[in-house]
């Protein structure tokens, strides 16, 4: 089945030189700390928290996201805190290619691989690991410092491990957020 | 940021502007509000208590003509939903947790992420709910590691939320007002 093509009113979204494509009604924190791979879609209303940065000097990248990804309407994304050797401070967050997140998850993970489909309405607990190839189902609360492995489906509060992705994933997860983007169209 | 005479904020709190304040709202000393909160006072006054966090997308709405009071030390997270007629102290409300009706919290309750109360429920201290099914246990052990991770995590949102934000700053205070922002952001990314 074919996904119809998604129409937005050209002025809603700023599309930079490489592609992204950016809803001025999305609020971006700290933008000087945030690196866009490219081709990523930030949908509106979504929050990105750039502005909570390492504790001490120097420049520091807070949330790297890869390409082709899809931050749906109403997503936060915020990198998580803890206190370590009694300093506290956040921690970047690393996000892979082709990941799409759902309307209204909220991500707190330390890391997202490539290849991970997010649903809505999805907590990802400080700290949390999702390798590669997963899928977070819809609803899912995934608890605060797990790791999800790869090829591997999650579901549930808290989150569960309930059934296996097959090896064809990567491929189908790649053409997919491929086509979203390329089916993503500006109209006047 | 819709903003009423009304509104006070106490010493060492930061309220960022991108916060949406409706009412009679009091927020007490050393609160910090992140961007993008919602409190509304629609029907009666909200009291806000000394050091809490309140994150983003976080909605906290008085529906009833008496005072919501919100005690010491709470953590709003993520997305959460406050209705309710009483929050106590050193609560964590996590990531799209919701208190409904005229619910009324204890101390030192956890309400779990997407967790939420019955409507117009009085939940006892040290109360947690957790799970699909938001089922309630009791915490025996209160740590004190909590309540210094919350010191800490308010000491750095004090410091770094005023460097990219637009921020007001309770009582006479007036180091991190807007107007030097500028000068902050490039202090920092040398």
């Amino acid at each position: 089945m074919e996904p119809p093509i998604i129409y937005y009113p050209r002025i809603e979204y700023i599309e930079t030189d490489t592609g992204n494509k950016v809803s001025r009604k999305s609020v971006i924190c700290g933008s000087q700390n945030i690196i866009l791979g490219g081709k990523t879609i930030i949908q509106t209303d979504c929050v990105i928290r750039g502005d909570l940065r390492r504790t001490g000097g120097g420049h520091a990248v807070v949330v790297a996201i890869g390409r082709y990804c899809l931050l749906s309407k109403g997503s936060i994304i915020r990198p998580p805190y803890k206190t370590y050797k009694g300093i506290f401070s956040y921690y970047p967050m690393k996000i892979g290619d082709h990941v799409s997140i759902g309307e209204g998850s909220i991500v707190e993970a330390a890391t997202i691989g490539s290849f991970v489909h997010i649903g809505k309405n999805c907590v990802i607990g400080r700290f949390a690991i999702i390798k590669d190839c997963c899928r977070i189902e819809d609803n899912t609360v995934i608890p605060p410092n797990t790791v999800v492995p790869s090829f591997s489906i999650y579901d549930g509060s808290p989150g569960v491990f309930v059934d296996e992705l097959p090896e064809c994933v990567q491929e189908l997860y790649e053409a997919r957020t491929k086509e979203y983007y390329t089916k993503f169209q500006p109209k006047d | 940021m819709s903003n009423t005479p009304t509104t006070t904020i106490g010493k060492r709190a930061v309220v960022c502007q991108d916060t949406e304040l409706k009412g009679e709202i009091h927020i007490g000393p050393g609160t910090v509000l992140h961007p993008q909160c919602k409190i509304n006072a629609e029907c009666g006054p909200i009291y806000i208590g000394n050091n809490n966090i309140i994150e983003e997308n976080v909605t906290i709405i008085n529906k009833y003509p008496g005072k919501l009071i919100i005690g010491d030390e709470n953590v709003f997270e993520v997305g959460c939903f406050v209705e309710g007629s009483k929050i106590g102290s050193r609560n964590i409300i996590e990531a799209k947790a919701r208190i409904l009706g005229s619910t009324s919290l204890g101390d030192n309750c956890v309400i779990g992420a997407v967790c939420s109360t019955n409507k117009d429920d009085e939940i006892p201290d040290d109360t947690v709910i957790y799970g699909d099914h938001h089922n309630r246990r009791t915490q025996t052990a209160t740590s004190s590691h909590q309540s210094s991770l919350h010191t800490r995590h308010l000491d750095y949102l004090r410091e770094v939320l005023p460097k990219f934000n637009h921020v007001r700053v309770g009582g006479s205070n007036t180091e991190t007002s807007p107007g030097t922002l500028p000068k902050k952001i490039k202090e920092t990314s040398h």
